[in-house]
């Protein structure tokens, strides 16, 4: 009945589409990178779109009194409520075109929400929403590695040992947050089998970023993309090196970004590089040292990251992706 | 009955502690002398953003009763110091999208004072303020603004220098010996006693200043909400360059400009421009524009001064100028269509004063030259 979109692959940065679907108006610090993502997606998707988006910095932050970004339309959700949103207007859409109520023409459903909204509080709904086949949608997850909105608190998708207002620096424990960061795309890339695509991207990579937004909403059923954010307030850091941000959390092996498409997974810039030994990861102290969150760590923080890195990447299952392996003398 | 009110308007974030520990440093000041007070921000303006400008109030009254009838306001709508942390904040403010852009003088009283953090001369400063139809003080206490960054504060006594003007500016309300008891470090006394020597105090006389009109829009109130609450109009999907059949130009909002949170602001040097592309598609602020001929102008309206443009450029031909090097926001690649070699000269001039990619002169505040080297040694990382 319905169908998703078809879409051109953008070919380099001077085949980005030049159309703002998502433009000025937002009030959100200089040099956000997930403002950014938010004008990514909006521009990879075009105008026929319907964005959901959870509570955080990319409602708060573009709903300043009477006042829009969104050249497409958009709605807010509850913080917990992306999944549940983005089923909801999927079905809906399907329901009404059946009924012929509206035109039968494809429509994409966009969620977009943080870290906070979908990898922790929102995380059953989304789960939820992708074990939905018949429903088309994708959900974007914004991470900017905390509650960034409400003053930067801890969230699940906090890289270990940074400071955030729930997790201060003090003299005796220097180091408050000792998590190490879940790995929300792998998780529904794993644990959902009839959703067929799940990506992870980076804002420093917006032709990736956006070709991956295109697939994701060109294949049928319910997609996800997770996407790193450098967010200048909650790391720390000058406004003007954002982009060097992403580009260092790739390079170091913090953020890795990859494509599962129907069970086959690949890799892109920088991370394929890595992965095929082509390139070194770069020492994880060189990106940690830039921002101000990792201020407080000591030698000995620095080793311990770097030998957890060392150990995802060399160790791993799937480097970066899955932990385990099936153990030796289990299969024939 | 003697009420005082005090309001300190900052840059998001960079300046949010410093602007917070001056409220507080107020009202701890008027308590030594026998008075309460309080000190507050405003909820238009949480969350705080990055740049984007802010305020914080103090209010002091003689006794708790009369605090109290000042707290049955929303803020102070006069104060009798308005203290200003970075000159470029001069410009004005437009907190949230209310109604429009508010000169920073707007609240100071009559013969109150307006102290600013600025090496410039009054002259340079009355530019850009807004004229006021009451005389006032203009007082500058010399030095470059201070960003003292959002966890990590590194004291450059700013706090104690601005604590030490205000109250040799308004000793009725606040004397010099309270400052200099709030203050335990002998290093934030002497600080504090050497601002109120090195502060420049000049009257401003009703009518002086910057005579732009401010400008306001009417948005909807309370009253235009239904039952089903209201839909907000979505922006336009814009088009050619300045209304032409070729180029693009997006819309832009006219509710929310973000360019008043801006320090710094990017010039392109068009005549090296290979247009690469990199500064358009890699804004937060969707501020540049694409013309026929496939450059790429900024639009300072929309312009938050971020520097990512700069940075990420990769023939490292944009600068980031100091805002207060400018009076207007007119297109500098109209300039440079109509007159190029006109156009190099003030590129040269203006790029002089300002920063290049890769140079680490810390115009947000948190970025020292060698301060990663520094750390990379301190904790023997290498
Ligand atoms: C159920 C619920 N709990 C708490 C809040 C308060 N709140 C508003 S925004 C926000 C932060 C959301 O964080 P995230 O999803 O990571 O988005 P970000 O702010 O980082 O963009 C919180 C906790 C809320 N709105 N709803
Ligand atoms: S706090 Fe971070 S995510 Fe939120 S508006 Fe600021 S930079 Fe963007
Ligand atoms: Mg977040």
């Amino acid at each position: 009945m319905t169908m998703t979109m078809e879409f051109e692959r953008i070919r380099g940065v001077k085949a980005a589409p030049l159309p703002e679907m998502y433009t000025s108006g937002h009030r959100t610090c200089q040099g956000c990178d997930s403002a950014l993502n938010c004008r990514y997606v909006a521009k990879a998707a075009g105008p026929r779109s319907i964005v959901l988006g959870a509570t955080g910095c990319m409602y708060v932050a573009n709903t300043s009194y009477y006042s829009t970004p969104w050249a497409i339309p958009w709605m807010h959700t509850q913080l917990g409520a992306t999944g549940s949103a983005v089923l909801g207007v999927a079905v809906s859409l399907k329901v009404q075109m059946r009924k012929g109520k509206i035109k039968n023409e494809p429509i994409n459903v966009i969620g977009i929400g943080g870290d906070g909204g979908v990898a922790d509080m929102g995380l059953s709904a989304v789960s939820a929403t992708l074990t939905w086949p018949e429903y088309d949608s994708l959900i974007v997850m914004y991470d900017n590695e905390s509650y960034a909105n409400t003053g930067v608190q801890v969230s699940c998708q906090t890289p270990y040992g940074a400071h955030t207002t729930f997790s201060p620096v003090g003299t005796v424990k220097p180091i408050m947050h000792k998590r190490w960061k879940k790995n929300t795309a792998a998780m529904m890339a794993a644990g959902h089998p009839e959703c067929r695509y799940v990506a992870s991207a980076c804002t420093a990579y917006p032709v990736d970023l956006m070709n991956k937004v295109r697939r994701a909403l060109s294949i049928s059923g319910p997609t996800f993309v997770a996407i790193l954010c450098p967010c200048p307030k909650g790391w720390d850091f000058d406004p003007r090196y954002s982009h060097e941000m992403g580009e260092m959390a790739c390079k170091s092996g913090m953020w890795a970004n990859w494509e599962m498409e129907d069970g086959k997974l690949t890799f892109q810039t920088p991370t394929s590089g890595i992965i095929k030994g082509m390139v070194q990861r770069m020492p994880v102290a060189d990106y940690l040292l830039r921002q101000g969150r990792f201020d407080h760590l000591r030698k000995e923080d620095f080793d311990h990251i770097q030998k957890q890195l060392d150990k995802i990447w060399g160790e791993w299952g799937i480097p970066a992706i899955l932990p385990f392996k099936v153990a030796e003398g289990e299969l024939a | 009955m003697a009420v005082y009110a005090v309001e300190i308007t900052n840059r998001g974030v960079y300046q949010y502690n410093l602007g917070r520990r001056i409220s507080r440093d107020v009202v701890l000041a008027a308590r030594k002398m026998g008075r309460v007070g309080v000190a507050f921000g405003r909820y238009s303006d949480s969350p705080e953003r990055n740049g984007i400008p802010m305020k914080w109030f103090a209010v002091i009254a003689e006794n708790n009763d009369e605090l109290e009838e000042q707290m049955a306001k929303y803020y102070p709508e006069v104060v009798d110091a308005a203290i200003v942390l970075d000159d470029t904040l001069l410009k004005g403010v437009e907190s949230w999208s209310w109604d429009g852009l508010h000169p920073v003088n707007e609240r100071v009283k009559e013969k109150g004072v307006m102290i600013v953090v600025s090496d410039q001369s009054h002259d340079e400063l009355l530019k850009d303020v807004h004229t006021k139809d009451l005389p006032y003080k203009l007082i500058t206490i010399p030095g470059e603004a201070s960003f003292s960054g959002m966890w990590i504060i590194r004291d450059d006594k700013s706090e104690a220098r601005i604590m030490g003007a205000l109250a040799a500016a308004l000793p009725d309300m606040i004397s010099p010996d309270a400052v200099q008891q709030i203050f335990k470090d002998k290093a934030d006394q002497d600080a504090a006693a050497r601002a109120a020597k090195q502060m420049v105090t000049r009257v401003v006389e009703p009518g002086e200043g910057n005579p732009a009109e401010p400008y306001r829009y009417e948005l909807p109130v309370w009253q235009d909400l239904t039952e089903y609450g209201i839909a907000v109009v979505g922006m336009g999907k814009g088009g050619g360059y300045h209304g032409g059949k070729e180029g693009y130009e997006p819309t832009r909002s006219t509710t929310f400009r973000k360019h008043l949170s801006r320090t710094f602001r990017p010039m392109t040097n068009f005549d090296a421009c290979t247009q690469t592309r990199d500064c358009w598609l890699n804004c937060p602020d969707e501020a540049y524009n694409v013309t026929p001929d496939g450059f790429f102008e900024t639009d300072y309206g929309a312009c938050s001064g971020c520097g990512k443009c700069a940075e990420v450029c990769p023939e490292k031909i944009i600068v980031m100028v100091p805002e207060s090097e400018f009076e207007d926001e007119a297109s500098v690649y109209e300039m440079w269509k109509k007159d190029k070699a006109a156009y190099k000269k003030f590129f040269d001039e203006k790029s002089a004063k300002g920063w290049f990619a890769g140079q680490l002169v810390g115009p947000h505040g948190y970025v020292r030259k060698g301060q990663y080297e520094e750390e990379i040694k301190k904790k023997g990382i290498k």
